[in-house]
């Protein structure tokens, strides 16, 4: 009971801070790829006024769909380097729909490693959910090995629903399932 | 340009909610906990006639989404929903739902010929460029209705719902533009 949930070796997962967190996060969205994390329909990079109103209206969301967001944080200087989200809980059949962005790009690719040892831990043993779900696109091969290597099978190839840099992309469905997560360890 | 009918076939039509007309009937619906368990993973629970004007209300009437009514054409019944959410992008790909409300008004090719109305819209009318749904493993009815329209396997969603005492898969399919306008 007294290991730490809410940090891995490298990062904290918070609470978001939304005085300071909206214009950090704006800064990211200015790299496509994350603010299309951000922003569905028109994705652009975005003001730390819209940033926070993403902020308010994916807290509603949350609520509603009884989601949970942690901010992610570097732990040698607290800085925000992306965030973890359970965007989708059906808690009535223990599922969870997952995302993960690092919008620092100095983390990215590693940190991602990290923090899916978290939310293995976290969705199985303490919200006791039984399957993870996760969407990576064709056009992020690194983030589907490291996926693959966490123990997720791909599921799902969702025949070009992406519209990126020019042309239409796979968006691929990754699961896992409590009693795989649990042979691996 | 010629001048055509839009979301009409031969045995249904599409057309807007109309909260009078249609809430005793989304009421009715939800009385049937095997219409429930099709239609969705949350829990089968009914809806009050103000539940149901405030789910309209947020969902259905809102801007962003599309839906519609199913009415027969022959004698104007209600006699289902569908309707095109979730999109992606700029419209490059939405979410496609329906249901037909009475078990005498299943496996009557209804639902198929629904379908069709609304794929032709979504592609023809929207732009879209590919169309996805989701469908449990125990409704081989609605798989069949889907292969017929042209929706192709992506994949499954492994033991995604739990019900009735064990877990179930749930199975996307889609459909691309292409395939649809041949």
């Amino acid at each position: 009971m007294d290991q730490p949930l809410f940090e891995t070796k490298n990062y904290f997962l918070t609470e978001i801070d939304m005085e300071n967190d909206p214009e950090q996060d704006s800064m990211f969205t200015r790299d496509l790829l994350y603010a299309r994390l951000w922003k569905k329909g028109l994705v652009k990079p975005l003001s730390k006024q819209e940033m926070k109103k993403q902020y308010e209206d994916m807290e509603k969301i949350l609520e509603k769909e009884r989601g949970i967001h942690f901010a992610v944080r570097d732990k040698t200087n607290e800085k925000l380097i992306g965030f973890v989200r359970f965007a989708y809980i059906g808690w009535s059949n223990g599922s969870t729909w997952l995302q993960i962005g690092v919008g620092d790009v100095k983390h990215r690719g590693i940190a991602e490693i990290e923090l899916f040892q978290f939310v293995l831990t976290y969705a199985f043993r303490e919200l006791n959910l039984f399957r993870i779900e996760i969407d990576v696109p064709e056009f992020e091969p690194n983030l589907r090995e490291i996926v693959k290597k966490a123990g997720f099978t791909e599921e799902v190839c969702n025949r070009e629903v992406l519209f990126f840099n020019g042309r239409y992309w796979h968006d691929y469905t990754y699961g896992i399932l409590e009693p795989e997560w649990q042979r691996q360890n | 340009m010629e001048r055509k009918t839009f979301l009409t076939g031969e045995k249904v039509r599409l057309i807007p909610f109309d909260i009078e007309r249609d809430v005793e009937r989304l009421v009715q619906w939800r009385r049937n906990s095997e219409y429930l368990r099709m239609m969705g993973s949350n829990p089968a629970v009914q809806y009050s006639k103000e539940k149901i004007k405030k789910w309209l209300d947020e969902t259905t009437f809102d801007p962003n989404e599309v839906a519609f009514i199913i009415q027969t054409v022959d004698d104007n019944r209600v006699i289902g929903e569908i309707g095109l959410g979730g999109f992606r992008g700029n419209f490059v790909n939405a979410f496609v739902g329906i249901s037909i409300g009475e078990p005498q008004d299943w496996s009557k090719g209804y639902g198929t010929e629904a379908m069709c109305l609304i794929l032709d819209y979504g592609f023809c009318q929207m732009n879209l460029h590919h169309i996805s749904l989701t469908v449990f493993e125990y409704n081989p009815r609605a798989i069949r209705s889907y292969e017929k329209v042209g929706f192709k396997h992506e994949g499954v969603q492994r033991k995604w719902l739990n019900r009735n005492g064990r877990r179930w898969d749930m199975y996307r399919m889609g459909i691309l533009k292409s395939e649809w306008i041949k």
